[in-house]
């Protein structure tokens, strides 16, 4: 069958970055296989519904990120402990369990924006039709979450003044690219 | 409270900062990509933030071994969905479409249903909630002034019977617990459940005030009045019996009854 083929390559090729993208967000080897069984699924499902509107990956990624969302919903996921720490800090290139642990404990917005820019190598506009949310937003979820990271790895570069902020954020969501 | 000295950063600096990922990605027009490469010149602490900036990208590329079992695991969705979609082809094919098969089985269920209990329904009166049933068997009791005297009184031995109350061959009574409290003097709303047995003739209730309390009532077939009445409360050991209440069934005798603890029975005193 031709959807099936199709969604063979399609597993083939992109496989991996979504259990990786799972594995970032579950912390968790089994919940993350888990999520990207589900995710597959019900791409599989919908294989034929798929218009091509936006690329494989981001489709795979929004399916993925409503599938988390759903699993959060329905149990409190505890994230951050010594084993999710190690589970993560596989999944990036950097040893530095610091950043690791503060990459886990971003709010689920930001980290979910910081995961498919920073994380996956989306554009901005790809990880915002992935949230779906407008592209303005998905820089400043990008930027924010930079800083906080920054911040709790170099306190003393954590400069920003409140109304520096305001400033900021203000001419962030005017500002066209 | 954090009394360090910090230096502020320009509000050139952060609006520079918030377009540097969009820099770094390519994804920002000649100009501006232009006029923050000057200001990254001159400026250290934007050039530290691109640094940062830089090294969170380099982790993008990190590969990720997918387990053998996710593989296995989707290939076998992927085989069972197929399967399922299959067989619903067939089906439309064969049947037509099944939305619509679906609502006309559905439909003459329901008629089918229908017509059933319109021509089988039994035709006796519905029978009467639990709560209901509590309170005409209290009414029936309280009615009977000579019989609530019997069971109201906190008699351990024996009860004086008169000949009229004998003529409704309910009479005896005795509690093996002095100082019981009689449960139909309670509302029904005290009880938290009260339910009926499957032979409408026992009633099992809970009360309110202490849950792990069961009191049940046994209705006499012919009479509807109480046979007895048990309650039991639940101890570490097992359930244990605190109070019994029980009606004997004397035809026809008129007298006096006395209690024999040997025996454990009434005996009757003709007059």
């Amino acid at each position: 069958m031709a959807n099936e083929k199709s969604f063979e390559d399609l597993y083939r090729s992109r496989g991996g970055q979504v259990y990786r993208f799972a594995l970032r967000l579950c912390a968790n080897r089994e919940d993350a296989e888990d999520l990207a069984a589900e995710t597959f699924a019900a791409a599989f499902e919908n294989w034929n519904k798929y218009r091509g509107e936006a690329s494989p990956g981001t489709w795979l990624y929004s399916i993925a990120l409503n599938k988390w969302r759903m699993v959060r919903r329905r149990k409190t996921v505890r994230l951050v402990g010594p084993d999710a720490i190690d589970t993560v800090s596989e999944s990036f290139n950097f040893a530095e369990l610091e950043l690791v642990e503060a990459i886990l404990n971003l709010p689920e917005k930001l980290k979910e924006a910081f995961l498919l820019v920073k994380g996956e190598g989306l554009t901005h506009a790809e990880a915002a039709k992935a949230v779906g949310v407008p592209t303005g937003t998905m820089y400043f979820r990008v930027h924010r979450a930079v800083l906080r990271l920054r911040s709790e790895l170099q306190p003393q570069a954590s400069t920003r003044e409140p109304q520096m902020e305001a400033a900021c954020e203000k001419e962030m969501s005017i500002d066209p690219i | 409270m954090n009394l360090k000295w910090r230096r502020p950063v320009k509000k050139k600096c952060l609006l520079i900062q918030s377009k540097i990922d969009r820099f770094l990605r390519g994804e920002l027009s000649q100009t501006r990509r232009q006029k923050i490469a000057i200001h990254l010149g001159e400026c250290d602490a934007c050039s530290k933030y691109l640094e940062f900036c830089r090294k969170l990208d380099a982790t993008a590329d990190s590969s990720v071994e997918v387990p053998e079992s996710l593989t296995q695991r989707v290939h076998a969705l992927q085989s069972d969905r197929a399967a399922v979609n299959r067989t619903q082809r067939r089906l439309k094919f064969h049947l037509g479409d099944p939305l619509m098969k679906k609502i006309v089985v559905s439909s003459a269920a329901l008629s089918a249903i229908c017509v059933g209990i319109a021509l089988f329904a039994p035709s006796r009166a519905p029978a009467a909630s639990p709560q209901a049933a509590f309170l005409a068997m209290k009414k029936a009791i309280l009615s009977d002034q000579k019989l609530a005297d019997v069971i109201t009184s906190p008699l351990k031995k024996g009860v004086k019977v008169e000949p009229a109350a004998l003529n409704k061959s309910v009479q005896v009574v005795y509690w093996n617990q002095p100082n019981v409290k009689w449960p139909l003097d309670l509302d029904p709303k005290e009880y938290s459940q009260i339910r009926f047995g499957q032979t409408q003739n026992r009633i099992w209730v809970i009360p309110k005030s202490n849950p792990m309390r069961r009191d049940e009532w046994v209705l006499h077939e012919a009479t509807h009045l109480p046979k007895s009445w048990t309650s039991y409360t639940l101890k570490p050991t097992g359930w244990v019996q605190q109070a019994f209440l029980k009606f004997n069934l004397v035809n026809g005798t008129s007298g006096e009854y006395s209690f024999d603890p040997k025996s454990g029975e009434y005996n009757v005193v003709p007059k």
